[in-house]
């Protein structure tokens, strides 16, 4: 798809080509709304990645343009974003073939004599 | 001073994205730079941040952007200046509309072909499931060759004599001698695809 909404294609990874800041940014949103600059400090947080605001501003429009995120209406010039179902079932898709990855990356350094 | 001046720089890249971009983010984007700043972030590097968000924004390709650009070039192009006369114009537009015209018309004359293709697969299958145990090899093959008696649904049952017959009943003429004859048009194929087909894929006396 050319950029489309996201459709609810079983096990169907969309995030795997959104980049890793969409992906941060949906992981900070799972517990709740929030806006640029608390999304800047919580991912700073969480993972340790320094989001500049013109990735943020990106990778928020893509997020919003796919369904997987929606926006809230503004306070003080702030507008709140939040996890939308699809983008929930989509991280949930994403997470899970990280950890599918990252689980056979363990094994193969153990049985590998590294 | 210096936070005035980082502020008027980064306003300033803030004015590189689109018209669009800016009625909606701006400003928060402006309130967001500055709480960076606050933060001990370089003016520098928001305003590099912002700069390539920029771009980005600017080069991603979008369909509505792109029949956007399309129509304001067109709209260039057509409106009559000074320079260029008005029949060039009007020869352009009346060019424009013959190759829409030709290729509708392609599109038109294709109809019927792909009609024959989904039928003539259709009456393959048809007699193939209905009739296999029934009749014998040869009305099997018959069948599969024209296409068309397996969809009237008389090959496994009366074998090819009955597929003529009840073809014959309904006023169509399915069994021609000579030459296969062209499609006549859309509307027949559309609305009787398989007596059509019949006519232009068999072509021979039975």
């Amino acid at each position: 798809m050319a950029e489309g909404r996201w459709d609810d294609r079983a096990g169907h990874d969309v995030l795997r080509r959104v980049g890793e800041a969409s992906v941060l940014i949906l992981i900070s949103l799972a517990d709740g709304p929030k806006h640029g600059y608390a999304l800047i400090q919580d991912i700073k947080e969480l993972a340790d990645v320094e989001l500049g605001p013109g990735t943020l501003y990106g990778a928020l429009d893509r997020l919003e343009r796919l369904g997987l995120i929606e926006p809230l209406p503004a306070a003080n010039r702030r507008h709140p974003y939040r996890i939308t179902v699809p983008g929930a079932a989509a991280l949930r898709v994403h997470l899970d073939s990280v950890e599918r990855v990252s689980a056979a990356g363990r094994l193969r350094l153990q049985l590998g004599d590294i | 001073m210096e936070d005035s001046r980082a502020a008027r720089v980064v306003q300033a890249v803030l004015r590189c994205y689109p018209t669009r971009w800016r009625r909606r983010h701006g400003d928060e984007a402006a309130e967001l730079a500055t709480l960076l700043m606050r933060d001990g972030t370089s003016a520098g590097s928001i305003a590099w941040s912002y700069l390539v968000g920029a771009m980005r924004e600017r080069l991603t390709p979008r369909p509505s952007r792109l029949l956007g650009a399309m129509a304001a070039a067109a709209q260039e192009w057509v409106a009559a200046r000074p320079g260029r006369r008005l029949s060039t114009v009007a020869a352009t537009v009346l060019a424009a509309v013959c190759l829409l015209g030709v290729s509708a018309g392609m599109l038109a004359s294709a109809g019927p072909a792909r009609a024959a293709s989904t039928s003539q697969a259709r009456g393959h299958g048809s007699v193939a499931s209905t009739s296999q145990a029934a009749d014998p090899p040869g009305v099997h093959g018959a069948a599969g060759v024209h296409g068309a008696a397996g969809v009237h649904g008389a090959a496994g049952v009366h074998g090819a004599a009955g597929v003529h017959g009840a073809a014959e009943e309904r006023g169509h003429s399915q069994c021609r001698s000579g030459a296969p004859e062209l499609v006549p048009g859309v509307l027949p194929a559309v609305g009787r695809p398989q007596v059509i087909i019949g006519v232009v894929g068999h072509g021979q006396s039975c």
